[in-house]
């Protein structure tokens, strides 16, 4: 069944991290000389299927299953060496190029192999395509912006024609400006015979250069078909933005304070930036006590940040944070615990050779209690959010939805007056999803805390979060009830990414 | 309220029905701990020839080190061969202290001298990691090495220190067999100390400070200061064992601590089982029995070639062991023995419930 007319056919492809699913039976084609583009939210399953294809996933601990043929031969469990062989480069999301090298090293190391005149005009072709790179070709690549950092990786990545590019979040972190000489670049390349698979969460984006679309939605493939009948399909927005809800969600806005009490949350003017990136720029929001707010945006958008820029872990560039009325600026992550912060992780099974009852133990560390009360409340704890009879059994040995429950569990130990919580749907079934939000709910309904959420779903947003903000590019773009702010339209286009068009377009 | 609502989240998988309920295991290991010396030290007692008693009592103190290590090493995750180093400290300070009061106050000061060095490094070696973190804990092992050649020096003592057959009270500890008690006692009050840190508040630190630094702080820990705690007492506990040690020996000298002697110990850790909590003592037995196996390959004649050899072969051995482990089951030995006692433990269980299934 090989057949040579595709430049790449993926069949069947399942990958699985030990028991977590990132990938489940999904198939796609890309013809010689086509454009095509992976959309979907953060954790779809997109950059699982990418190193599933250049061979990057590990050998130990992952399972990969389906056929992956490249040019007619089967390439699975190759290593990325022999994948690049065959003409297949890929720029991954986030390192793209090496720091302390210069762009005519990059350019230099990737053209190794070519004779000087063939390198030269390789050269002159990269150049000719991004000519912003030119003035700085003895520069290092971390003084670049990152729009020139994906200049410099698309151009190092075809200096030796490949047949098949792939590229991982081409958009991501990018100014729009970067973004259309990107496209136009692009454009360039496959005009000459180049196929394109690009990652991007930004379906404007994605639209703008590729001819199909495949949509995936935890691990599977949600919809499919030529670019432009993505533009107006309603199944894709639901996807991203969460059906609305039915019935009336049970008021969680109830207990949340007053307009006018001291917020709990106060950030002011808050920027950062790190490698070149703007990851916040002035972003100003104030969580009012017992409140649920949901914080919102595709990914980029800083929400991570945020959140770790208010525990202590990022230290701001500008701007200030108070916390019930304590600025926290000088203070480092376990301070911060202790004013009565407690987060949860997106990788749930970080505390993985630990037993249940001491992960949740931990959670009493700031609080100093007597063995007895520590072990009193852990215990408490794993009730609350449904987890007894397994208090001795290792975090590793458990379904990964136990695992976040457990992380959860550590969390609400602390009994903190902030709970921050990192992505808590992230790599969770429908089954545990829906268990999962019902937590939340009695979170903020039942036991008073300041909760921040972020969160990729929506539905889940809907059903727990009295307010949402929304970032895009580091900014805040919104802010309100879920219902209203999900329901305006330059939301729903930033959520789908669909702002970048215009912005294509008018150019 | 809260308890009107019913979590729909799908039944936990049952407790292991052949462990202990936490609160009896609690009671356990210590009982455990002081049973097992016993019964090691009555079969030593009666049993064992004089060859094998002196054995019995070097994998004891091997175990002291090994245990120590392990809490650094194991559950704090502070990968460390300073410890060589620590022993020296503890032993050098015992030849000092042993003047005002004998063992007991040598041994003692040994552990303080030991700690302290321990946070020192410590203090250093928490704003480090991995390959980093290793390197200098190597420093120290050439600082100690360095000062006790230069005070030897100072003093006019070529061949090191000699300590005097040292006796508590009335119990001087001449044999082997007193020895073997002296090294047990330590060893017990090490384990049940050690048992104790990791089931409070300070042992869930050093667990998660190994599991992942950052996410450690965010959670409340104050990183930088607990890993000095867990690389000083760690060290105090080696300083003890490398002071009894020096007493056990009767002479302390500088030459005694080398890379090999470090190496030989993250080896005990490493084959026993890292941060199982008795797997270390296995490993022990293995690294400290591991030579006089070898010697007796060579089957009667004195001198053999495995044991004119038997330094470079060991190195050899641990190595491979090392390799062996790492690739078949990172969790050591006590992995490897406990997937063998498993099944049996679940029929046993299986057989005390009644059910045949």
């Amino acid at each position: 069944m090989s057949s040579p007319d595709y430049a790449l056919s993926v069949t069947g492809l399942s990958v699985r991290y030990g028991r977590v699913s990132g990938v489940e039976n999904v198939s796609f084609t890309v013809t010689p000389g086509e454009t095509v583009a992976l959309v979907g939210p953060n954790g779809a399953g997109k950059t699982s299927t990418l190193r599933a294809i250049a061979g990057l996933l590990p050998r130990s601990g992952v399972r990969v299953r389906g056929e992956i043929m490249v040019g007619g031969r089967s390439v699975r469990g190759w290593s990325p060496w022999q994948v690049a062989g065959l003409g297949v480069a890929m720029i991954p999301a986030v390192t793209k190029v090496f720091p302390h090298l210069t762009v005519k090293e990059h350019l230099q190391m990737s053209g190794r192999k070519l004779r000087s005149a063939e390198y030269d005009s390789a050269q002159a072709r990269v150049l000719e395509l991004f000519p912003q790179l030119g003035s700085r070709l003895s520069a290092p690549a971390a003084a670049l912006s990152g729009g020139e950092r994906q200049m410099l990786a698309l151009g190092a990545a075809t200096m030796h024609r490949p047949a098949l590019l792939m590229i991982d979040e081409l958009s991501q972190g990018l100014a729009p400006s970067a973004v259309t000489a990107i496209v136009e670049g692009l454009r360039t390349l496959t005009t000459d015979g180049l196929s394109l698979l690009v990652v991007e969460q930004s379906l404007g984006t994605a639209l703008s250069l590729a001819s199909r679309c495949y949509a995936l939605e935890s691990g599977r493939v949600s919809a499919e078909g030529p670019a432009e009948r993505f533009q107006e399909s309603a199944e894709l927005a639901g996807s991203y933005l969460g059906r609305q809800s039915v019935q009336d969600s049970p008021a969680p806005a109830a207990a949340a304070g007053q307009d006018n009490e001291e917020p709990c949350i106060k950030v002011t003017g808050l920027s950062v930036r790190f490698r070149g990136l703007q990851a916040l720029s002035d972003v100003t929001i104030a969580v009012r006590p017992r409140q649920t707010v949901g914080l919102i945006g595709p990914n980029g958008a800083g929400k991570s940040t945020l959140l770790n820029c208010i525990n202590g872990a990022v230290r701001p560039t500008a701007g200030e944070i108070t916390l019930s009325g304590r600025a926290i600026r000088s203070l480092r992550p376990h301070q911060i615990a202790r004013l009565g912060v407690a987060r949860t992780f997106q990788n749930a099974e970080l505390w993985k050779s630990m037993e249940v009852l001491d992960v949740v133990q931990l959670g009493s560390h700031t609080a100093r209690l007597p063995r007895r009360a520590a072990l009193a409340r852990a215990r408490t704890a794993l009730e609350f959010v449904g987890m007894t009879g397994i208090e001795t059994s290792a975090v590793a040995d458990l379904p990964y939805g136990h695992a976040k429950l457990v992380d959860l569990a550590r969390a609400l130990a602390t009994q903190p007056e902030i709970l921050l919580l990192d992505e808590p749907a992230s790599g969770l079934t429908q089954s545990e999803r829906a268990a999962m939000a019902k937590i939340l709910v009695r979170v903020g309904a039942d036991l008073n805390i300041t909760t921040v959420i972020v969160e990729h779903d929506m539905q889940l947003v809907r059903e727990c979060c009295a307010q949402v903000i929304v970032l895009s590019h580091g900014r805040v773009i919104a802010e309100g009830d879920p219902d209203t702010v999900l329901a305006a339209d330059n939301v729903a286009s930033e959520l789908l990414g669909l702002t970048a068009t215009s912005t294509t377009a008018a150019d | 309220m809260s308890t009107a609502v019913k979590t729909p989240v799908a039944d936990p998988p049952a407790r292991q029905p052949w462990r202990l309920r936490p609160s009896a295991e609690a009671a356990v290991s210590p009982v455990a701990i002081v049973v097992g010396c016993l019964v090691v030290l009555l079969l030593a007692w009666f049993a064992f020839t004089p060859y094998y008693l002196y054995l019995t009592v070097l994998t004891a103190f091997a175990c002291i080190g090994a245990a120590a290590l392990n809490l650094q090493m194991g559950f704090a995750g502070l990968v460390s061969i300073g410890n060589a180093g620590f022993m020296a400290v503890g032993a050098f300070t015992a030849v000092w202290a042993d003047h005002y009061g004998g063992l007991l106050v040598g041994v003692l000061a040994g552990g303080v001298a030991a700690g302290i060095a321990g946070l020192l490094v410590g203090a250093v070696a928490m704003r480090l990691r991995g390959f980093y973190l290793v390197l200098s804990t190597l420093a120290l092992q050439f600082i100690v090495a360095f000062a006790g050649q230069q005070i030897e020096q100072a003093l006019n003592k070529p061949a090191g220190f000699i300590l005097p057959i040292p006796s508590v009270g009335p119990w001087q500890l001449g044999s082997d067999r007193s020895w073997l008690m002296f090294a047990l006692i330590l060893l017990a009050i090490e384990l049940i100390v050690i048992h104790l840190i990791m089931r409070g508040r300070l042992g869930r630190a050093f667990l998660a400070i190994r599991e992942h630094e950052n996410a450690a702080g965010v959670v409340g820990v104050n990183v930088a200061l607990h890993k000095m705690l867990a690389s000083g007492i760690s060290a105090a506990m080696i300083g003890v064992g490398g002071a009894a040690l020096g007493y056990y020996i009767g002479n302390v000298d500088y030459s005694t601590y080398t890379l090999d002697l470090a190496v030989s110990y993250a080896a005990m850790v490493l084959i026993g089982g890292l941060g199982s909590k008795y797997g270390p003592l296995l490993g022990a037995a293995v690294v400290t029995l591991l030579p006089a196996l070898l010697s007796a390959l060579d089957s009667g004649s004195s001198a053999g070639y495995f044991t004119q050899h038997a330094s470079s072969i060991d190195l050899l051995v641990y190595g491979l062991l090392i390799i062996a482990i790492v690739l078949v089951e990172p969790g050591g030995l006590a992995v490897l023995l406990r997937r063998l006692t498993d099944p049996v433990g679940r029929r046993l269980a299986r057989i005390v419930r009644g059910n045949g299934s």
